[in-house]
């Protein structure tokens, strides 16, 4: 057993668990690792077989305990992101990915399955710097993103596909099993940036004609944008306010595209000079 | 509703500015809508207790619309109006 520490928005957690365990945390967090110990952990992890279970604690309290060592980092995952959430304070919590390009960040909001982290996965490919994956924090004051680095989850099918198309140039690829990828970006940002874009993807394979990028006012994207929001911390007429403040300052756009290919054309025409 | 009735606004919904557009926030249902030009003139006008002939004119005078249009159109917004508490039957 080894105990490591990983840095993330507004927490440091200590984790502690045998390599095989570690070994698969740090796929899903490359960029976490922090550098010695801290001065404060928010919550302390551990991650220990017991006959033929691996049995999850956070703080001494057991959380689940599960039949595989990956399993085991599924829970960790996604107990780690509901404390983020609680550790968020005033920021503003987005169900999406995020991005650097030219002139600040660019999220891509949206629901599940909606394109999100395949549009976030191409924009890395195609030359920006990673900043967020599924969770994206705004500080709505200054209207910075700040990066939460967890690597990519993807299909396994859409890797396959995008292979068939592109070469993948930008970023690891560890297979988790037959079906799930995680995607592993070699650029990223660490550095909160202010918020220039947001994308909302929409795959439509029975779209006609050639892929667009539908520019939305933000009292056009308001009520949809708020229904990416995470619970407000506030109350709702606070998470209002702030974000009308943050849409009021970006441009907003809805891309709607066909396949992979459609995808690429939309984000290079909207974001051209990393591509070249 | 009857051509009698007067409706104001319920004093529930604070206005929002988003950009070019205005939107209603209702405390209460802790939901946001966002009106159209046509929607704010109307919930504007409401300012006051208004009749329905009322706004039917000052909506004809400003888009210039076609009176049976704009009437179906009125009935509609008033209907959703009331329905989100944006404004209420004077007393």
């Amino acid at each position: 057993m080894r105990t490591v520490y990983l840095a993330f928005p507004r927490m440091t957690i200590s984790l502690t668990a045998g390599e095989e365990v570690l070994e698969k945390a740090f796929v899903f967090y490359p960029f976490s690792q922090s550098e010695g110990k801290p001065l404060f952990v928010t919550h302390a992890y551990r991650v220990e077989r017991e006959e033929q279970k691996w049995v999850v604690t956070k703080d001494g309290e057991v959380l689940d305990s599960r039949a595989s060592a990956w399993e085991a980092v599924f829970v960790l995952e996604y107990d780690i992101e509901l404390s983020i959430l609680e550790q968020r304070g005033d920021w503003l919590a987005i169900h999406a990915g995020c991005v650097a390009v030219a002139d600040g960040a660019c999220l891509v909001a949206g629901n599940p399955d909606s394109g999100k982290t395949t549009t976030t996965f191409h924009l890395v490919e195609l030359g920006w710097k990673f900043m967020c994956e599924e969770i994206a924090f705004i500080d709505s004051e200054k209207k910075e993103v700040h990066p939460f680095l967890q690597t990519l989850s993807l299909d396994k099918r859409f890797i396959d596909a995008v292979k068939g198309k592109f070469p993948v140039r930008r970023g690891k690829v560890h297979e988790l099993n037959p079906s799930l990828v995680r995607y592993s970006p070699e650029l990223i940002r660490e550095e909160p940036l202010r918020l220039s874009t947001i994308l909302v993807p929409k795959r439509e394979p029975e779209a006609e004609g050639e892929a667009e990028a539908v520019s939305l006012s933000p009292g056009a994207f308001l009520t949809e944008f708020l229904g990416y929001c995470f619970e407000p911390r506030e109350g709702m007429e606070d998470l209002v306010d702030r974000v009308i403040g943050v849409l009021e300052d970006c441009r907003i756009y809805r891309i709607v595209y066909r396949d992979i290919s459609d995808c690429r054309r939309i984000l290079i025409r909207l974001f051209p000079s990393a591509s070249a | 509703m009857t051509k009698d009735t007067y409706y104001v606004q319920s004093g529930k919904a604070k206005v929002k500015t988003v950009g070019n557009d205005k939107a209603l926030y209702v405390g209460d249902q802790q939901a946001v809508h966002v009106l159209n030009q046509t929607a704010y003139l109307i919930y504007e006008a409401m300012s006051e207790p208004i009749l329905f002939d009322e706004l039917v004119d000052v909506i004809k005078e400003v888009t210039g619309g076609e009176e049976q249009a704009i009437r179906e159109d009125l009935e509609e917004t008033i209907d959703l109006f009331l329905r989100y508490g944006f404004i209420k039957i004077a007393e």
